[in-house]
């Protein structure tokens, strides 16, 4: 369209601002790609939530984002760490469970952050951190800060009682934050139309006289211009607002998932037609930005860059049993506080049964 | 000076302290607390810093937590216990869990007050005291004040304190008196210390908040007897201040646990277990442990009255303890 | 060089899987993303994709078979490689690969090795309180506790506690000590008037001290010994010369070791043997029944700084010299440190007290209630003795039986005398 083409202009405008935001999707894709194969190799346990599919919704509006601005995500949360630009071998190490990882291996893939850059997690429980997002916003509004808080959910999250508390508090206190909801149609294995009285997500904002609105989250421009908007009125004047981006991923809901008992194998392909990467090239091709050579090194280099945070997130150590019990608690003064709990131990073990740990 | 007082001054010289202190619940403001707590705060600090809510405690909780993640103190009000239940998700899996689970980078330096306990007939789902479930949880403090003075100083530390704090009220201690220090004494209590609040050598006493007035009403009646009850108010759940309980157990020999909720899974067992690890040798019996009645509260006021945890069943308790130890006079025989 | 294709792991439970389907077969080219296989997992059947581009060289798994996770179930690598045709995971230096960005991972621990070193199953800890038991006391800890500090024997008490079913309770120990210094609480002023004790009034000569709990027991347990049991005394004169020479004999070839036996442990031993030998002495007196005992718990005097305590040895006609000879030593150390349980002053069946080192030819001793007897033992002194009609100097020793009458008789007391001379005097049979 017409308009988003002018409003995305001044990313069309810029090559190297265009190009890094294609890098990203890329890197992104192909850290996803590796991460399932490193799933499948068992160095990564437990859950691993990939974006394959979903570049453009995720990273579109993580652009917009400024120093003072602060990102709240899900569990689908690889994405995010990178593109705030944590680096790919402290995001793998994270994965790996290595001290080097973004939460020196205490948190997981669900779990990632990176607080210098304002990018708060990486959160386990669906529709958990809606509220905990516009108390960031509060934070903000109670200190005149400048800023405001993108906090992006999947559409699973849309039926939970935190987010209509979270999007109620928001717009009564009128809060600096932009509510993304990342629908890919499918919260695990139950549709968008099995689950929701009102499948078109953006029009719930209405029940908040809160504004409300959808865009292709396959087109990273669309994103981005409608994230950049929504997060300026934020800023400016303290007005939330859901953003709807429509996306699909390829794979399950998590590696083990094949994502195949509850879709068609069409569907996964029509989704593929429309791959947001695909497009963008298209785009940026159009445009005179790039060309295949320029595209296929950019390739080369991502896949050398994730092959490199393999390599040192496989190197990297664990985190050993004596460090199991860092940082339950933080206050200066735990300790005197938690040492009458036992002679023994601070957490009522006897000292013998923690012995067999060295 | 009320208990409720005592708490309200806390509040007011931590705002006045602390611009990043704000205080977070439902009627709060205007209406001056449901249990009057607030009153005058919301006048001399305004909505911002005593900021009104919807009923939307996993909501506003956890913007509390958000808040907190972003360096504010938070001091979040739950009307009673009965309703931290909707926000259980954001205390126990999001509260208790940031600081660990993100490896140390980010905490949650927020309190959470709310009383619990029963005795007006306010029936089944307004008369709990869950404060045991929490105390359950690695991440959070527990801490339930019995005096205005404890109620005072533990609150200034709980609020100053970089984790977060459940601060366990009493709807019955709202009205008791007592003293506290002067505001520029800037007393505060520190988290994980009980405290003996009567001396006694032939029997202990453990318990917390509202119990520990019936506690110590019971030892008055035991002194008649010629028995001495020791009463240890352990004024924090987690931490739990063992230390001083056991050294009181050894002192005594026979210890009796008291709580107002139930006691299956409750204090009294955590503490039984822990006396039977330290004291094994000095003790004269097995620990005992009483709670309420093991039903949903009842309305009517015989059944009620039946089921809390009342001066004569408290006594009754320690009297069979002393009996099962062969000290005679002691009254009461076990049924 | 070939890559090796693992058996991936497709759901967080799945431990091994079965090839369901080779979709690609030997010889097929292969892009990075193909479907190559589908694997049957615990939860569902999975498409196997390939991640790399290359030759599908060899299939390691067939259709139906399983393998663990990790195992190569085929190899994919450039058109016309060669291929080696030991089985996947073979002895032989491997001439495939993992994929070249994953070498070993020095900072991941093994998932399989490096478990960590258990230490040693802690001993049990002692049963302090069901060794009591054993005896059928049922005491509360800190009573048990008092009673063993206190040298108070919880058997008296056995029953009538003021506890739940008898349970002896820590009032109960208390009062028991208090009675053992009863008349004693009037005690200062009693001295003070003159008029509780024979004797005069203390003057200036004098100091008052109160007897410790465990005094009090023990002179309130030998006023009742005395008090209720009909004594009578048996002496016997006992020629040590063999036991010496086997003694010296022992402790020559036990010097290496650093042990030595002492003539008590002799006799100990061969006090074990003579009662389990005549079980009518070796029974005790309980208000008109007998306690038939049948094994020989032995109970050592030990001396203490200012008192008397009585460990015992359990079973000691199956203990050899060696082993009665320790756990004496380690007894009576522990004795005057004060670190004896409760169970082991508890359950003796006899009694021997050596007042030998004192250089005393012969006493008597007071039953140790409520054991049959006590053997007194005097010192082993150099004298002149009838043998063969002719007079020879020969180390004699002499021992007193003390003996309580209610349990057994005069003929049974001197039966055990008898054997315990004859097992003295032919000390060989000590080691039998």
């Amino acid at each position: 369209m017409a308009k988003t083409a002018d409003r995305a202009r001044d990313v069309l405008g810029d090559r190297e601002h265009a190009l890094r935001l294609l890098r990203l999707m890329v890197l992104v894709r192909r850290f996803e790609e590796r991460a399932e194969e490193q799933y499948t190799r068992a160095r990564i346990g437990g859950y691993c939530h990939l974006a394959i599919g979903e570049e453009a919704a995720n990273v579109g509006s993580i652009d917009c984002l400024g120093a003072d601005d602060y990102l709240f995500v899900s569990y689908r949360d690889h994405a995010a760490a990178l593109a705030v630009g944590s680096s790919p071998a402290a995001v793998m190490a994270e994965l790996f469970g290595k001290e080097t990882g973004v939460a020196r291996g205490y948190g997981g893939s669900m779990h990632l952050l990176d607080v210098d850059r304002h990018f708060l997690g990486g959160w386990g429980i669906v529709g958990g951190h809606l509220p905990i997002a516009v108390g960031a916003a509060l934070a903000l509004d109670y200190q005149d800060a400048p800023g405001a808080v993108l906090c992006q959910f999947g559409d699973g999250a849309t039926n939970t009682g935190a987010f209509h508390e979270a999007l109620n508090l928001a717009a009564i206190w009128g809060l600096p934050i932009v509510f993304q909801v990342i629908n890919n149609l499918y919260g695990m294995g139950t549709s968008v139309d099995q689950a929701s009285a009102e499948p078109e997500l953006h029009k719930r904002a209405c029940a908040y006289r809160m504004h409300g609105e959808r865009v292709d989250g396959n087109d990273v421009l669309a994103v981005r211009e409608a994230a950049g908007r929504l997060l300026a009125r934020a800023r400016e004047e303290s007005e939330p607002a859901l953003l709807e981006t429509t996306t699909y991923r390829y794979r399950g809901h998590s590696v083990a998932d094949a994502g195949k008992v509850y879709r068609t194998a069409d569907e996964v392909d029509s989704w593929r037609d429309r791959d947001p990467i695909t497009r963008f090239v298209a785009v940026l091709q159009e445009h005179d930005l790039l060309d295949d050579e320029a595209l296929d090194e950019m390739r080369k280099q991502v896949s050398d860059e994730v092959g490199e945070a393999i390599r040192e997130a496989a190197a990297a150590p664990a985190p050993g049993p004596d460090e199991l019990y860092d940082n339950v608690y933080g206050d200066e003064h735990w300790r005197e506080q938690f040492d009458a709990m036992d002679t023994a131990a601070p957490f009522g073990e006897r000292e013998e049964t923690r012995s067999w740990l060295r | 000076m009320t208990y409720r007082e005592a708490l309200r001054r806390a509040l007011d010289e931590e705002l006045d302290r602390d611009e990043r202190v704000f205080l977070m619940g439902e009627e709060i403001g205007r209406f001056e607390g449901s249990y009057k707590v607030t009153a005058g705060l919301w006048e001399k600090y305004g909505p911002k810093r005593v900021r009104e809510t919807p009923i939307s405690e996993e909501g506003f909780v956890g913007a509390g937590i958000g808040a907190a993640m972003l360096g504010l103190r938070p001091v979040v009000e739950i009307m009673t216990i009965n309703f931290i239940m909707v926000a259980q998700d954001m205390v126990v899996n999001h509260a208790a869990k940031i600081r660990y689970m993100f490896g140390g980078k980010v905490g949650v330096p927020m309190v959470i007050r709310t009383p619990g306990g029963a005795g007006a007939q306010l029936t089944a789902q307004h008369s709990q005291s869950l404060e045991v479930w929490f105390a359950h949880v690695p991440g959070l403090k527990v801490v339930a004040p019995s005096s205005p003075r404890d109620a005072y100083g533990l609150l200034k530390s709980a609020i100053r304190d970089d984790d977060p704090v459940l601060f366990v009220e009493n709807l019955v201690l709202y009205n008791v008196t007592g003293t506290i220090p002067e505001p520029d004494e800037d007393f505060t209590l520190p988290l994980g210390r009980a405290h003996v609040a009567r001396e006694g050598t032939d029997l202990t006493i453990v318990a917390h908040s509202y119990t520990v007035r019936r506690a110590l009403a019971v030892a008055d009646r035991l002194a008649q007897s010629g028995f001495q009850a020791e009463v240890v108010d352990l004024r924090s759940l987690r931490p739990l201040d063992v230390d001083t309980v056991v050294e009181s157990v050894r002192k005594t020999s026979r210890v009796l646990i008291a709580e107002e909720g139930w006691a299956t899974f409750g204090i009294g067992a955590e503490l039984a277990a822990r006396i039977g690890r330290a004291c094994f040798d000095d003790l004269d019996a097995p620990p005992e442990r009483v709670g309420g009645a093991e039903v949903p509260m009842p309305y009517a006021k015989p059944l009620e009255l039946a089921a809390l945890v009342l001066e004569d069943k408290l006594e009754a308790a320690a009297r069979s303890l002393l009996a099962e130890c062969g000290l005679a006079g002691a009254g009461a025989g076990r049924d | 060089m070939a890559v090796e294709v693992p058996m991936p792991r497709l759901s967080d439970t799945m431990e091994q899987g079965t090839v369901a389907r080779w979709v690609k077969q030997e010889g097929d080219r292969v892009v990075a993303g193909d479907v190559i296989a589908e694997i049957d997992t615990d939860k569902a059947t999975m498409e196997l994709t390939a991640y790399e581009d290359g030759v599908l060289l060899k299939i390691l798994v067939g259709e139906g078979e399983s393998a663990e996770l990790g195992t190569p179930i085929a190899l994919i690598g450039a058109e016309g490689e060669e291929v080696p045709e030991t089985a996947a995971g073979g002895n032989g230096p491997s001439q495939t690969a993992p994929r070249d960005d994953e070498p070993d991972e020095p900072g991941e621990p093994e998932p399989d090795g490096d478990e960590p070193t258990r230490p040693e199953e802690p001993e049990p800890p002692a049963q302090e309180a069901d060794a009591g038991v054993g005896d059928g006391v049922r005491a509360s800890p800190i009573a048990r506790r008092i009673a063993a500090e206190s040298g108070l024997d919880l058997r008296e008490l056995a029953g009538k506690g003021s506890g739940p079913d008898g349970r002896i309770v820590k009032v109960d120990v208390e009062r028991a000590l208090e009675q053992g210094g009863a008349g004693r609480a009037a005690s200062k002023p009693a001295i003070a008037e003159g008029t509780a004790s024979r004797g005069r009034p203390p003057s200036d000569d004098d100091e008052i001290v109160e007897a410790t709990p465990m005094l009090r027991a023990v002179a309130r347990r030998m006023s009742e010994s005395k008090a209720n049991v009909p004594h009578f005394y048996l002496d016997a004169e006992i020629d040590m010369g063999r036991a010496l020479e086997l003694r010296e004999e022992l402790n020559q070839a036990l010097a290496d070791d650093g042990e030595k036996i002492s003539i008590n442990d002799l006799v100990v031993r061969a006090a074990a043997l003579a009662l389990v030998e005549n079980p009518k002495f070796h029974r005790s007196w309980h208000d008109g029944t007998f306690v038939l005992h049948k094994s020989a718990h032995v109970g050592i005097a030990v001396a203490l700084d200012d008192g008397l305590i009585v460990p015992v040895l359990r079973s000691v006609e199956q203990k050899s010299l060696r082993e009665i000879a320790r756990e004496s030593r380690d007894l009576a150390e522990r004795a005057r440190a004060g670190k004896l349980k409760q169970a082991e002053i508890e359950g003796g069946t006899f009694t021997v007290s050596n007042l030998g080192m004192f250089g005393i030819p012969s006493f008597s001793a007071v039953v140790n209630l409520p054991e049959p007897g006590i053997l007194a033992v005097g010192a082993t002194i150099k004298r002149a003795v009838v043998s063969d009609d002719a007079v020879q100097i020969r180390p004699i020793m002499t021992v007193t039986l003390s003996v309580d009458h209610r349990a057994t008789s005069g003929a049974e007391g001197a039966r055990l005398l008898a054997s315990i001379k004859r097992l003295l005097e032919q000390p060989v049979l000590l080691l039998a």
